[in-house]
C-alpha cells in the first residue's frame, strides 16, 4: 500500500493505494483486497459513461479519468470493494502497473505473485497428479 | 509536508500547535534526537519524574512512513526508574499514523484531573474522558478505543494496569507487541492520568522527492534481501540468537550466578513451532520478524500474542532456570497485557529469588511466598503482584534502587544494574565492548545504545579497521580498540533512532551486512535518504555530527542530574566473580578493573568529554550545544 500510493500518487496514503490490505489485528489475519479484473465486470457494465475499459494486453480494467463523472456507481456494484474514491475526488483502481506490478516486487513473503493466465492451472495439475499417483499406488498395491 | 508539534497541557486540557523549526531537524533530525532536545530544553533539573512538571515527549523518526524498516518513534521523559534520561524506542504502526494525522512530535505536560485519553486526528488534538478505560489491560484498552471511535484502523499507544499503578518500569504499548519498554515511561504517563493516545491519520505523508525515495528504498530492501540475516530473521526473529549465546555461555542463569542453561531446547526458536501461527511485521518492513502465537490451553485459558524476543527467552527461561516454552509465552502474555517492561520485571524477580536463596530475605518479607528457581507459578504470581503493587510486588515495583533501599544495602551486590536500570538478560562479563557500552549508556544499563554484536563474529582485522577507522581487535575478549567500537555504534545508533529506522536492518548491529549498498559508507546513503525525504541537504559528515550531538546532549541531561564517571561502571559482580561455564574462551572470565578504567578514559576522549565524563567546553562549542544556543533553539518554538 505504501509503495503503491508512493508510485501512483507520489505520497504515502493508503487512501490512494490501489491495493488494500484489511487488517484484523486481534485475529492476526491480513487479507489483501484487490481488483479481480473480472471477465464480465460489473463496474465496466454499470459505468454510465463507459469510462471503464479493458486493456487487452495486460487484461486490466482501466478508468478513463477524462470520461469519469464521479458518480461512484462502480463502487456500489463492485463485490470486492476494489475501487476507491480518493480524498481529492477521483475513482482509482488497480491497473496492474502495465503488466509489471510493484506490489509483487515489494512483497517479500511472496503472498502476491503476478502469473500469466496460461500457467495458473499448473499448480492444480501437479496436485491432481500427486493424488492420482497415490490412487494408482493404492489400486495397484505397488 | 509541514512538520508540526503539539504542546498539550493536560492540567488545562488545551493543546497548542506549532511548526517544527527547521534548525531542529538539521541539528537533531527527529525521534530520539528531538526528544533529547525537548527534555533538556523544557525540563528544570531535579524535577520529580512523577510530578505534573515532567513532560512526556512522543517523537516520530524523521523518515518514518517510507517503505523501509522505518516506522519507529521515541518516547522520552525524565525517568522515574533512574532519575536520568528516560528514552524508549518503539516500532509498530503508530508512528506513520501519527505523522499522517499531522504531527511529528507531542509534548505532554501537566496532569489531568480525571483519567483521560488523547484523540488525535487530522491536525486536531482533543482531550477526552477515559474513566471507562481505566483498569483495562493493554489489549482491551486498544480494542475499546477502536470500538468507541468506530474505526478498526485507529492506532493507539496505551498504558496497562502497571502504568496506572505507577510501577517504576511500566511501559507504553501499541498493537500486540510493540512497546516503548524501558526507563518507565508508562509510569510517567500514568502519573499524568493519561491512559492512551489514540490516533487516526487521513492526511498524506509527503516527501520532497517521492520517486527517488521509492527507488532508494527498493534498492535498500533488495540489498537487505540478499543478506543471510534477512532469511534468518524472517523465520526465527531475534529468538535465533539464544541458541548461539547459550552455547557460548553468554546468558544470565539464576539471576547472574551462571551463564549456561542445559537443557534449553524448550527456549530455543525451534520450540515456537507448535505455537507459532505466522509472522507479523512493523509498518513498511520487508522482514516480518515477529512470531504470532497461540497457546490453546494454558492456566490462563487460550492466550495469543506476538513475540517473544531474545530478551524474554532469557528473562523467563534461563534467568529463572525454567526450560518451558509455555511458561515463556505466558510470562510474555502477562507482562504485555499488564504493561510491564519484560527485562526489568524479569531481572527484579530473578534478583528476589537469589536473595531468598541466600537468606537475605525470608517469607516475612515476601508475604509467605517461598521463592525458588524453576517454578513458573511463582513467577506468574510475582508478575501480577508487581503490576498491581500487591504485597511484596510493591517492593519490586520500585525498581532496583527503590527496592534496594527497602531490602537493605547488603542486597545491592546481587542486583545487576547501572544508573538504576537492570542489565540485559545476557551475560557479558567476557566481552569488554558489551560491558563498556551498557555501562556508559545514557539511559542506564542498556544494550540498545551501542551493542556492537558483530564483535562476536571474529571478523578480519582489516575489515574492522576499515569499518571503525582505527585498530580494533578481532578477539571479543580483548580490550583493544573497543572504545572506538562502542563510540562508533553509539553515534550511529543515535542517528538511526532519530531517523526512525530499525537497528536490526539499518545499522551494524548483529550483522556486518545491512540495507546499504556500501557497508562502509552508511552515512552517505542515509544522507541521501534524508535529502530525498525532507529536501534538506545534510552531508554524511554532518549526519555523523548529529549523532555525536544527540549523544552528548543526552549525556549533558544526565550530568545535570548528577550522573558522572562513578555511574559508568558495570555491577561489582562483574569484577569479582569469574564465569563458571561456557566455551573455553568464555569460562573463567571476569572484568579487569584496571583495564576497564583505561577503556573508560579512552572512550571519554573520543566523545570529547573530560575524565569525569563531563563534556568539555570545546566539545560543546564544536557541536553547538552551549546553553545559550540550546535556549535559542528551544525558544524558536514559542
Amino acid at each position: 500500500m505504501i509503495a503503491c500510493s508512493l508510485k501512483k500518487e507520489g505520497v504515502v496514503n493508503p487512501a490512494y493505494s490501489r491495493i488494500r490490505v484489511v487488517r484484523f489485528e486481534g485475529k492476526g489475519a491480513y487479507i489483501p483486497v484487490i481488483c479481480q479484473q473480472c471477465v464480465d465486470a460489473p463496474c465496466e457494465r454499470a459505468c454510465p459513461v463507459k469510462a471503464i475499459k479493458r486493456n487487452w494486453e495486460t487484461g486490466a480494467l482501466l478508468v478513463d479519468q477524462d470520461k469519469c463523472v464521479g458518480c461512484r456507481v462502480c463502487i456500489m456494484v463492485c463485490p470486492f470493494g476494489a475501487l476507491s474514491w480518493t480524498p481529492d475526488g477521483r475513482i482509482v483502481k488497480c491497473d496492474l502497473c502495465d503488466g509489471d506490478p510493484l506490489c509483487v516486487k515489494v512483497c517479500t513473503r511472496e503472498a502476491l505473485t503476478y502469473a500469466p493466465a496460461t500457467g495458473i492451472n499448473l499448480k492444480k495439475q501437479v496436485k491432481a497428479a500427486e493424488k492420482l499417483g497415490e490412487l494408482l499406488r493404492k489400486v495397484s498395491g505397488v | 509536508m509541514e512538520s508540526r508539534i503539539a504542546y498539550i497541557d493536560l492540567s488545562k486540557g488545551k493543546a497548542t500547535v506549532r511548526k517544527v523549526p527547521e534548525g531542529w531537524i538539521r541539528l537533531f533530525l527527529g525521534g530520539r534526537g528531538v526528544s533529547a532536545l525537548l527534555l533538556y530544553g523544557f525540563l528544570n533539573p531535579k524535577v520529580d519524574p512523577l510530578s505534573p512538571e515532567n513532560i512526556l515527549v512522543v517523537s516520530v523518526g524523521l523518515v518514518a512512513g517510507a517503505p523501509l524498516p522505518s516506522s519507529r518513534f521515541n518516547v522520552g521523559a525524565k525517568s522515574p526508574l533512574t532519575g536520568a534520561l528516560g528514552s524508549s524506542n518503539c516500532g509498530g504502526h503508530f508512528a506513520p499514523e501519527l505523522r499522517a494525522a499531522g504531527f511529528d512530535h507531542l509534548i505532554i505536560k501537566g496532569k489531568s484531573e480525571k483519567p483521560a485519553y488523547l484523540w488525535i486526528s487530522d491536525g486536531e488534538v482533543e482531550v477526552r474522558d477515559a474513566s471507562h478505560l481505566w483498569g483495562l489491560d493493554t489489549f482491551e484498552a486498544q480494542e475499546a478505543l477502536r470500538e468507541e471511535l468506530g474505526d478498526p484502523t485507529v492506532q493507539s499507544l496505551v498504558i496497562g494496569p502497571a502504568g496506572e499503578n505507577l510501577v517504576k518500569f511500566a511501559n507504553l504499548r501499541t498493537g500486540m507487541k510493540s512497546s516503548a519498554g524501558r526507563t518507565g515511561m508508562g509510569a510517567v504517563m500514568g502519573s499524568k492520568n493519561l491512559k492512551a493516545i489514540a490516533v487516526k491519520g487521513n492526511l498524506s505523508i509527503e516527501f520532497a522527492y517521492p520517486d527517488k525515495v521509492l527507488d532508494l528504498c527498493l534498492t535498500f530492501n533488495e540489498n537487505l534481501k540478499k543478506t543471510k540475516f534477512f532469511t534468518v530473521m524472517q523465520v526465527y526473529g531475534s529468538m535465533h540468537i539464544f541458541s548461539y549465546t547459550n552455547t557460548a555461555g553468554m546468558v544470565r542463569v539464576r539471576n547472574a550466578q551462571g551463564n549456561q542453561l542445559f537443557p534449553s531446547d524448550k527456549l530455543e526458536a525451534e520450540a515456537m513451532k507448535p505455537y507459532s501461527v505466522g509472522y507479523e511485521g512493523c509498518y513498511g518492513c520487508p522482514i516480518h520478524c515477529r512470531h504470532r502465537y497461540i497457546v490453546e490451553t494454558s492456566r490462563y485459558g487460550l492466550i495469543y500474542g506476538e513475540g517473544p524476543e531474545y530478551t524474554s527467552q532469557g528473562c523467563w527461561g534461563s534467568m529463572m532456570e525454567i526450560n518451558d516454552t509455555e511458561c515463556m509465552l505466558i510470562c510474555n502474555h502477562l507482562v504485555n497485557r499488564l504493561g510491564l517492561d519484560t527485562l526489568e520485571t524479569g531481572s527484579m524477580i530473578a534478583w528476589a529469588i537469589e536473595l531468598f536463596e541466600r537468606g537475605l530475605i525470608d517469607e516475612k518479607t515476601t508475604g509467605g511466598m517461598r521463592l525458588k528457581w524453576g517454578e513458573p507459578e511463582i513467577v506468574y504470581e510475582l508478575i501480577e503482584k508487581i503490576a498491581y503493587r500487591e504485597g511484596f510486588g510493591a517492593v519490586l515495583a520500585e525498581g532496583p534502587r527503590g527496592a534496594i533501599r527497602k531490602l537493605g544495602a547488603e542486597t545491592a551486590y546481587y542486583n545487576l544494574n547501572v544508573k538504576g536500570m537492570s542489565w540485559i538478560q545476557s551475560e557479558d562479563r567476557a566481552i569488554p565492548s558489551f560491558v563498556l557500552g551498557a555501562s556508559v549508556a545514557t539511559r542506564g544499563a542498556d544494550h540498545l545504545r551501542s551493542r556492537p554484536a558483530i564483535d562476536l563474529f571474529g571478523l578480519p582485522k582489516e575489515f574492522l579497521e576499515k569499518l571503525y577507522g582505527g585498530p580494533v581487535s578481532s578477539d571479543f575478549t580483548s580490550y583493544e580498540g573497543k572504545e572506538l567500537m562502542v563510540w562508533k555504534h553509539e553515534v550511529e545508533y543515535a542517528v538511526i533512532d532519530s531517523l526512525g529506522l530499525c537497528k536490526f536492518a539499518c545499522s551494524h548491529f548483529i550483522t556486518p551486512h545491512s540495507i546499504y549498498s556500501d557497508t562502509f559508507n552508511a552515512y552517505q546513503e542515509l544522507s541521501q535518504l534524508v535529502y530525498y525525504v525532507t529536501g534538506l541537504e545534510i552531508s554524511s559528515e554532518k549526519l555523523q555530527a548529529c549523532g555525536e550531538r544527540i549523544y552528548t546532549l543526552e549525556r549533558m541531561f544526565n550530568v545535570r542530574e548528577g550522573f558522572t564517571r562513578k555511574d559508568d561502571y558495570p555491577p561489582q559482580r562483574y569484577f569479582e566473580e569469574p564465569l563458571p561455564d561456557g566455551l573455553p574462551i568464555v569460562r573463567g572470565k571476569k572484568m579487569d578493573r584496571e583495564k576497564y578504567e583505561k577503556l573508560l578514559d579512552a572512550y571519554y576522549e573520543l566523545h570529547g568529554w573530560d575524565r569525569e565524563g563531563i563534556p568539555k567546553p570545546e566539545t560543546l562549542r564544536r557541536l553547538g550545544l552551549e546553553e545559550e544556543r540550546i535556549e535559542a533553539l528551544v525558544g524558536e518554538l514559542f
